[in-house]
């Protein structure tokens, strides 16, 4: 697997001025920071409407041997607005939005990528990002298969 | 729970920050062998700790430009394609050889990174015309060199088919497969060991999105154990940053390889029922 070649080969190329990377950089890293803390400051509401509900030796003593997700885990969208509606679930539910608000950041991050690659002109990269977008659209459909 | 679950993944998002990985390398052993966790939520949880890695430390290395983006997309359709892959036969696979396949990953990973110890900086590769085209290269200023240290990548082609078995393990084992990921882009493109790091950072969160869907609609991630994985992650990663960037490329390889060692073996003999 290592390409142990030790022939000089030829120098790489100076790289070019990478200005429009610089840009493309902020915006992205204020995007995966915002996304971040959006998605943290949820899960942490979640857990402390877990705790309000439960006391604090629910998460500190409960025991090794976890209840399977079952009804206290919604796990589709439809089953995640009945949880927030309902009382005893609401903790999971908004642990869960926390969740996929994190889960994601990664992808609106490509989007963005998506978009400064395209107001560069960088055809070759709009293409490839749009690759992976459709990728990953096609993983969310696969789950209902 | 909760506290241990904490501290843990607060560990995990620094040396995931640190070293590419994601954490579930550290989180999936951790939950099951130390914890005591079925598999199926240690893999749940490690998917968000992938995730909750990748972004805290993207955030810093995109924007300190460290993380090369262009290599990042490219490589990144690889991989998702392999993750999509990998989590549509996951559910159809033993528990056991999951371990096994594991610990052999782990394994390898520790004496591919055992052999490019000492080396600091790659210096000139071998031209490759794919990495001329989707123009592989770029600068980054190292602190602890404190110059700004221009790379250029080689092999892409072998990369690429590397990447998409790591999207494959992601998509199977619920690991970012930061390791490799590190492993494409350190040891087979030649790019140097911080930029390999960062970049797979920004990647493993993507890879991991594309199968987190499926295991969330399946009731693995479960909310009480992905809240704290989550939460200490995100705080581990964010200091991570800031120690990778003083150290050493070399420093970063010795650092893990002996961790990398132990874990193979507990993960393979677990496998094997012993």
């Amino acid at each position: 697997m290592d390409s142990e070649f030790k022939s000089p080969g030829r120098t790489p190329a100076p790289p070019e001025a990478s200005g429009e990377i610089d840009v493309t950089g902020r915006v992205l890293g204020t995007v995966l920071r915002a996304g971040v803390l959006i998605s943290a400051a949820i899960i942490l509401l979640g857990v402390v409407l877990f705790v309000h509900r439960r006391g604090i030796g629910a998460i500190l003593f409960a025991p090794p041997g976890l209840p399977p997700g079952g009804a206290d885990d919604p796990s589709t969208l439809g089953e995640l607005r009945a949880a927030l509606n309902s009382n005893a679930h609401v903790a999971a539910a908004v642990t869960d939005i926390g969740l996929l608000t994190l889960i994601v950041t990664p992808v609106i991050s490509v989007f963005v990528a998506l978009v400064s690659f395209a107001k560069a002109r960088d055809w070759t990269y709009v293409l490839l990002a749009a690759a992976v977008l459709c990728t990953l659209a096609l993983g969310a459909r696969l789950e209902r298969l | 729970m909760f506290v241990e679950i904490l501290g843990l993944s607060m560990v995990a998002g620094v040396f995931g920050a640190i070293l590419g990985l994601g954490g579930g390398i550290i989180i999936v052993p951790a939950l099951t062998l130390l914890i005591g966790l079925p598999i199926r939520y240690a893999i749940g949880a490690s998917i968000v700790s992938v995730i909750a890695t990748s972004s805290g430390a993207a955030a810093a290395y995109v924007r300190g430009g460290i993380a090369n983006l262009r290599i990042a997309i490219a490589l990144e359709v690889a991989t998702t394609l392999g993750a999509v892959s990998g989590a549509f036969i996951a559910g159809r696979i033993s528990v056991r050889v999951l371990y096994i396949v594991f610990g052999l990953l782990l394994g390898y990973s520790a004496i591919a990174l055992l052999g490019r110890v000492r080396i600091e900086l790659p210096g000139d590769v071998p031209f490759d015309r794919l990495a001329g085209r989707l123009r592989f290269h770029g600068d980054y200023h190292d602190q602890v060199l404190r110059r700004r240290v221009p790379y250029t990548a080689t092999a892409v082609v072998p990369g690429g088919l590397m990447m998409y078995v790591a999207g494959l393990m992601s998509g199977l084992l619920g690991i970012g497969s930061g390791l490799f990921k590190v492993l494409a882009l350190d040891v087979i493109m030649r790019l140097p060991m911080k930029v390999s790091t960062a970049t797979s950072n920004f990647m493993i969160g993507v890879t991991a999105a594309a199968s987190a869907g499926v295991y969330f609609s399946r009731g693995d991630i479960h909310p009480l154990i992905a809240a704290p994985v989550a939460l200490g992650v995100l705080a581990g990663a964010w200091g991570g940053t800031h120690v990778m960037e003083r150290l050493r490329n070399t420093t970063l390889r010795k650092l893990f390889v002996p961790v990398l060692a132990v874990i193979s073996v507990e993960m393979i003999l677990r496998g094997l029922g012993i």
